[in-house]
């Protein structure tokens, strides 16, 4: 009994691989998909494109490929505002038992940001061991935070005045920041500190201006 | 020479097998990995031998002082009453010692979830968004109070603006509007402070 179910078996191997070598095997070009929230994505292969819509997990291109036939898979069109990128999307067909690309899409990063000014140091340290004593501004320090998720410090130590970044955001998501800690003797206030990210523009005209405290 | 390194080298890894699997008075060290730890107060307890260790915030990782053999049993457990708004939770702590299980204990830590908002007075119209971040919430006429619909952890820092002022009325904010939040909810309710007060007034149309 046992043999007669290897005979069987052996038989069905031989069959299938008979089929695989004359036969022209056949592979679907195909594989898995995370990430995709939007609809825009377009993937390509030899010539081929391919319309994954959102919410999908996989994909496989309509048109089998022959044994031994390369295939190359790639971003035709990323998603508005995503980036998609593939792995392991290039080889040739049976070199692997089946074709299983890797296809992962982020949403774009844009920044929260803007220009401070009136940071000063207001107080000196002085290094007495050296001669003669050396007497250096004390670094100010301001916090900006968005919400509890991003944190940032600006230092008098770094410039007086400049630029900032105070968060890095998606499209569509929302920034509301807040100043957590002033620097000493000095008071610092915040403008256009609340919006929506409309991607493709990032956010540059916060204005974080600070002057002595009165 | 290759082989003298080779035959060396193997006496070695034989000499390094036989003393882990059989050798044993006390040749493991329970160590693992810690995440998410922000606070002071925690400390491991090893039921199989009573060592404990005092992990400090922020530590990465952990090493049990006292060793233990093959086949030991070891059972790592967080310490009554644990860190102060923090929970803390261990996995893979348990079972006899060997190799492969004594190192690769797990403790991961979550800052307990505190509820933010605020009261609101005079809201006679709709289109109220208040922000944290990016954490948004909408406020309805007649509205009394808000909550932000996502918690944050004890200790978080935050930060409360008015994203949207209503479509007829001005809205201004007074209470702590930035700030750490700490052991209780900063919300209206029974035995809680809101965070912030919006007051708002009519402006007259243009």
């Amino acid at each position: 009994m046992k043999f007669s179910y290897a005979g069987a078996l052996v038989a069905l191997t031989l069959a299938s691989l008979l089929s695989a070598c004359g036969g022209k095997a056949q592979y679907t070009v195909q594989g898995s998909v995370s990430g995709l929230t939007v609809d825009g994505l377009q993937l390509v292969n030899g010539g081929q494109t391919l319309v994954v819509p959102k919410g999908a997990t996989s994909f496989a291109f309509p048109q089998q490929i022959d044994y031994g036939t390369e295939y190359d898979i790639t971003i035709g069109q990323n998603p508005e505002f995503f980036t998609c990128g593939v792995a392991g999307g290039k080889g040739s067909a049976g070199y692997t038992v089946s074709i299983g690309a890797v296809v992962r899409c982020d949403p774009n990063s844009y920044t929260v940001g803007g220009t401070y000014s009136g940071l000063v140091s207001v107080e000196t340290t002085t290094d007495t061991t050296t001669t003669p004593p050396t007497t250096t501004p004390t670094p100010n320090t301001v916090t900006l935070i968005n919400g509890s998720g991003a944190q940032v410090q600006l230092s008098s130590a770094t410039a007086t005045s400049g630029t900032f970044t105070a968060a890095t955001l998606t499209n569509g998501e929302v920034y509301s920041i807040s100043i957590l800690t002033q620097p000493k003797n000095l008071t610092c206030t915040l403008t256009n500190q609340n919006g929506v990210i409309r991607a493709p523009n990032s956010v540059t005209n916060l204005t974080l201006t600070c002057v002595p405290s009165t | 020479m290759k082989n003298m390194y080779l035959r060396s080298s193997v006496a070695l890894l034989c000499g390094a097998i036989l003393s882990a699997c059989g050798g044993s008075d006390g040749s493991l060290q329970i160590a693992g990995s810690i995440t998410g730890l922000t606070k002071t107060g925690l400390v491991l307890v090893n039921e199989g031998n009573g060592d404990t260790l005092t992990i400090a915030a922020g530590q990465p990782t952990f090493t049990f002082q006292k060793p233990v053999s093959v086949d030991d049993n070891f059972n790592v457990v967080v310490q009554k009453p644990g860190p102060v708004g923090a929970t803390c939770a261990v996995s893979g702590g348990s079972g006899k010692a060997n190799v492969y299980n004594a190192y690769n204990v797990q403790v991961v830590c979550t800052n307990d979830p505190r509820k933010l908002g605020g009261a609101v007075v005079n809201l006679k119209s709709d289109g109220l968004v208040m922000a944290n971040g990016a954490d948004t919430v909408s406020v309805t006429a007649g509205a009394a109070s808000f909550v932000f619909p996502h918690t944050i952890g004890d200790g978080s820092v935050y930060g409360i603006n008015i994203l949207e002022q209503p479509k007829t009325q001005r809205c201004t904010i007074t209470g702590t509007a930035v700030g750490t939040i700490g052991n209780q909810d900063l919300i209206v309710g029974t035995g809680t402070t809101p965070a912030v007060t919006i007051t708002c007034a009519d402006v007259p149309a243009t």
